[in-house]
């Protein structure tokens, strides 16, 4: 316990000070600072490379090809979960010289082919269709909301400025427009309106996300004073 | 004579015709017909001049003139004519410059010269009887009257001036000059040198065109009037032909006996730079032209042949004597100088040494007929090489002048260019000349002291630490939240009807940095899950992940049971599609997983037990700080979850973007829990008092300084904007 102690005590001692040293931008842009954001950045993508070779690499690849033994690499089962990964890895591999990188073309339209396909189809599936529906939501004041409870006139008020903020947001980035005998291209009065009223819902919305963040930042902030304090209170007392 | 000749061309017209038939020049000027108090202007139209009548002349002159003739017993006195007579332009100009009540022309303007000529005059004594010309003639016939009565008073005037020309004569000619400094330079040379000096002046003369040499008779100094056009007035301007260098090269086409010229001696001190410019490119030949003359300024070429002299022949010359506007004072003053050379000793001048008047001087063409062209000295002048020309110096260069850039004499097809066409010229010319704009150097700033920066930001960590430091527990200093959130109900009741037979799958999706206040977000409701013995099972899309859920779960559970870490998910939405479809297969190792599962996977651990599918867990928590995991989620695992509950962790930026997906009719995430404010009524709700009650205070002071800040802003904004407004 007293081994695990000091090491408790030298991580507390490490971490105000990395702290104090990333605050310090507040006066500017240093030494200190520049280098606890260098050894964050070491310190992570260290640890993502361990846990990716622990996590996907051993498991996936190695630990299959040695535990299977080569009757088993050769059994037709293990085509599809070692040949063929084990060929998608190798060829990738190859984008990392010039002379050879265009074999690794295919593995890289494989990863981008895929997840297009799933992305799309999710946002087309998950987001685009029922977020449609949602827009469209009955005007009727009898309606229960059935997560959040809202009935009546609120929900319909509710509706009302998601619909008008729907279309009108919409309206804000449609950039088409017919020409004019004139040769100009402006939109009409109406869409005019509608496109600033739209600008008024972007603008309340990337409002409320800045508010958010700036929330969430203080809350970060608090919790890292705190640690500072008690740190230092621990350092102090020997507690 | 009834006559009209043209002052244009010469030619005899009509008298009451209006315009010349020969050239079409207007013989009547357009307002002629008004009547003039002072008689008709125009001399043309005055009636033929009978005899008798003199012309009208210079009046000092013909005061000169008639002191010459009073001297004779049989010369008829010099009538002096009147202002407003009938003359010339030329003459009443003339006329004009003179001063009223002035003796004689003003010092320093009649020539020593003229006053050798009137010297000699006197010295002589013969009557001459000039040749006048008729429109001469008239004038006197007008103006004698008038100047028989003033006659007397004249020749007084004349003689009192012309006896201080006379004092002056006898000064050194330097004295002279020094006295009455001209641009002419004052002559003082024997009568016929300056007869030859005058017939040289006469003889380059360009605009002579017929050369009629025949010698003018000196006992008649009357002229045609039709041999005084209008057109000759510039002969007025032969005294200062001295300065042109081309005089002494003229004499040669005339082919005569010229008197030996004399000696000039050039007073060079007493010219103008200007007119030592002028004269300083030949003088060689100045002072050839003014060799005989021991002293005294430079001589004028004499313009008018003595008698005896040999007449050259009409076609020799190229000068026209008759054609010549001969003031008929020059013309008097031949026809009255003597033949003999020598002035006479003893002999006072009887004429005052005059200059060209500075009326006449200004009305030089000098500049006016100067050649653009400016000739190049002989050395510089480049020598022919080729063609008839080939050796001469100064040819024309015919290929330069055809080499020549200029404007093309045949207008090209215009270039029809629209407004179009020609903004984006416009366009085109402002970019080019923005390439070649240098930019200005751009002063490094001084480094400012980051000051605002530096107050917001110790306001921010005095406000925040402020209750840390005074160990304020939750609700002592900012009162905690009375009211729950709408949307903590629902999630509320979500844990309390999970099954305890399927374990809870809890994602981490955050970084490390958002740790702090998801940790106290995420806290009251895996307190709440564990409270209730669900099992947990953490996993990951991000690599830290899993060391974030270890971290927190490992201090809410008891004694570190109950929980079980599938680990990091590589692939990003790809993984999440495949976890979803198939959890067993995109998992295949766990993450600091316990000893009993040392070789195994976290699949054979009791926790999961039965899980093979997403809907086998009896709740989905996605605890995420970025709305794009949060979508991820929601689209990917909606199709496969069934009945089980999606749950949301947000952070507090992400929360707008993702309510929708909660909001919807056919919600496709069942409970959301947001912000700090709704942790702590979660941890209100299930009796708990954690982080989100620790950071309380610090989150309330915090935002209580933000809100004053952004108000001292907005304040700050809006004056500067309406002080600004003031300032228009």
């Amino acid at each position: 316990m007293a081994e695990l102690s000091i090491i408790d005590l030298l991580g507390t001692i490490i971490a105000a000070l990395l702290t104090v040293m990333v605050l310090s931008y507040l006066l500017r842009d240093n030494f200190l600072f520049r280098f606890a954001v260098y050894l964050f950045i070491g310190a992570a993508s260290g640890y993502a490379g361990s846990i990716a070779w622990h996590n996907v690499l051993k498991p996936g690849l190695i630990d299959p090809f040695f535990s299977q033994g080569l009757a088993g690499i050769l059994d037709s089962s293990s085509i599809t979960t070692l040949i063929v990964p084990w060929l998608l890895v190798i060829t990738l591999l190859l984008k990392i010289s010039p002379l050879t990188s265009r074999y690794g073309g295919l593995p890289l339209a494989l990863l981008v082919g895929v997840g297009a396909a799933v992305v799309v189809g999710g946002a087309i599936t998950g987001t685009l269709i029922p977020q449609s529906l949602a827009s469209m939501d009955s005007l009727n004041p009898s309606e229960v909301a059935p997560l959040t409870g809202e009935t009546g006139f609120e929900r319909v008020i509710n509706v009302l400025i998601m619909l008008v903020g729907t279309v009108s947001t919409l309206s804000y980035f449609r950039f088409s427009t017919r020409r004019a005998p004139s040769g100009r291209a402006d939109l009409s009065p109406l869409m005019e309106w509608v496109s600033i009223v739209g600008r008024l819902f972007i603008a309340v919305t990337f409002g409320v996300m800045y508010a958010g963040a700036l929330s969430a930042t203080i809350v970060i902030l608090a919790e890292r004073l705190q640690f500072l304090w008690s740190a230092v209170s621990s350092l102090i007392t020997g507690s | 004579m009834s006559d009209v000749r043209c002052p244009m061309c010469s030619a005899s017209n009509p008298e009451d015709a209006e315009v010349c038939a020969s050239c079409g020049a207007r013989l009547k000027p357009l307002v002629a017909d008004l009547p003039s108090p002072e008689g008709p202007t125009d001399w043309e139209e005055k009636p033929e001049p009978t005899e008798g009548e003199e012309p009208e002349e210079e009046d000092w002159l013909r005061r000169v003139r008639a002191q010459a003739e009073s001297e004779l017993p049989d010369e008829e006195a010099p009538e002096e004519a009147p202002e407003d007579a009938e003359a010339p332009d030329w003459l009443g100009r003339l006329r004009e410059v003179e001063i009223p009540g002035e003796e004689g022309p003003p010092e320093g303007e009649v020539p020593d010269w003229l006053t050798a000529f009137a010297e000699e005059a006197v010295v002589e004594g013969e009557p001459t009887e000039a040749p006048e010309p008729d429109w001469l003639e008239r004038v006197r016939d007008q103006e004698a009257p008038e100047a028989e009565e003033d006659i007397g008073e004249a020749e007084q005037e004349e003689e009192d001036w012309l006896a201080r020309l006379k004092v002056e004569e006898e000064q050194p000619p330097e004295e002279v000059f020094e006295e009455v400094p001209s641009l002419e330079p004052d002559v003082d040379w024997p009568t016929d040198e300056a007869e030859a000096k005058l017939e040289e002046l006469l003889e380059p003369e360009p605009e002579i065109e017929e050369p009629e040499l025949a010698p003018i008779p000196p006992e008649s100094l009357e002229l045609e009037p039709a041999e005084v056009p209008e057109g000759e007035f510039p002969e007025a301007e032969m005294p200062l032909e001295v300065e042109e260098p081309e005089i002494p090269l003229a004499p040669e086409p005339m082919d005569l006996e010229l008197p030996k010229i004399p000696k000039i001696e050039r007073p060079e001190a007493e010219l103008p730079p200007e007119i030592e410019e002028e004269v300083e490119p030949r003088p060689s030949e100045i002072e050839e032209a003014a060799e005989p003359i021991e002293e005294g300024p430079p001589q004028v070429p004499a313009l008018i042949f003595e008698e005896g002299d040999e007449v050259p022949s009409e076609d020799a010359p190229d000068i026209d004597l008759d054609a010549i506007e001969l003031p008929d004072w020059l013309a008097e003053l031949k026809q009255t100088a003597p033949p003999e050379k020598e002035p006479v000793e003893g002999v006072p001048l009887d004429i005052a040494p005059a200059t060209l008047p500075s009326w006449l001087e200004a009305m030089r063409p000098i500049d006016t007929f100067r050649s653009v062209v400016e000739i190049e000295a002989e050395e510089e002048q480049i020598v022919e090489s080729a063609g008839p020309l080939a050796g001469l110096r100064g040819a024309l260069m015919a290929e330069p002048v055809v080499a020549m850039p200029r404007a093309a004499s045949v207008s090209a097809a215009r270039l029809e260019v629209t407004e179009r066409q020609y903004a984006q010229a416009e366009l085109l010319h402002r970019m080019v000349e923005e390439e070649d704009r240098e930019l200005p150097e751009v002063r490094a700033e001084r480094a400012r002291l980051p000051l605002v920066r530096w107050v917001i930001g110790v306001l921010l960590i005095l406000a925040v630490a402020l209750p840390t430091f005074l160990s304020l527990q939750s609700g002592e200093g900012f009162p905690l939240p009375i009211l729950r959130p709408r949307d903590l109900d629902p999630l509320f009741d979500l844990v309390e009807t999970a099954s305890i037979d399927q374990p809870v799958l809890v994602v981490f999706d955050y970084p490390p940095g958002y740790y702090g206040e998801l940790d106290a977000v995420a806290s009251p409701l895996l307190e709440h899950i564990l409270s209730r013995g669900l099992r947990v099972a953490t996993l990951s899309t991000q690599p830290t992940g899993p060391a974030l859920a270890e971290g927190l779960l490992n201090r809410l559970s008891e004694n570190g049971q109950g929980y079980i870490h599938l680990g990091y998910l590589s692939g990003g939405p790809t993984a999440v599609q495949l976890f979803v479809a198939s959890p067993r297969e995109a998992t295949p190792k766990g993450f600091n997983l316990p000893e009993e599962l040392e070789r195994q996977t976290s699949w054979q651990s009791p926790i999961l037990e039965g899980v093979s599918r997403l809907s086998d867990f009896s709740m989905v928590v996605v605890i995420t700080a970025g709305p794009e995991s949060a979508r991820t989620w929601a689209e990917q695992a909606y199709p496969w979850k069934g009945d089980t509950p999606l749950v949301m962790v947000l952070s507090t930026g992400a929360e707008p973007l993702v309510r929708p997906y909660y909001e919807a009719l056919e919600p496709q995430v069942d409970a959301i829990l947001t912000s700090l404010p709704a942790a702590v009524a979660y941890e209100q709700l299930i009796g708990s008092r954690g982080g989100a009650h620790a950071r309380w205070n610090g989150f309330g002071a915090g935002m209580f300084s933000v809100e004053l800040i952004l108000f001292a802003g907005a304040i700050y904004g809006v004056a500067g904007w309406f002080l600004s407004m003031r300032r228009g």
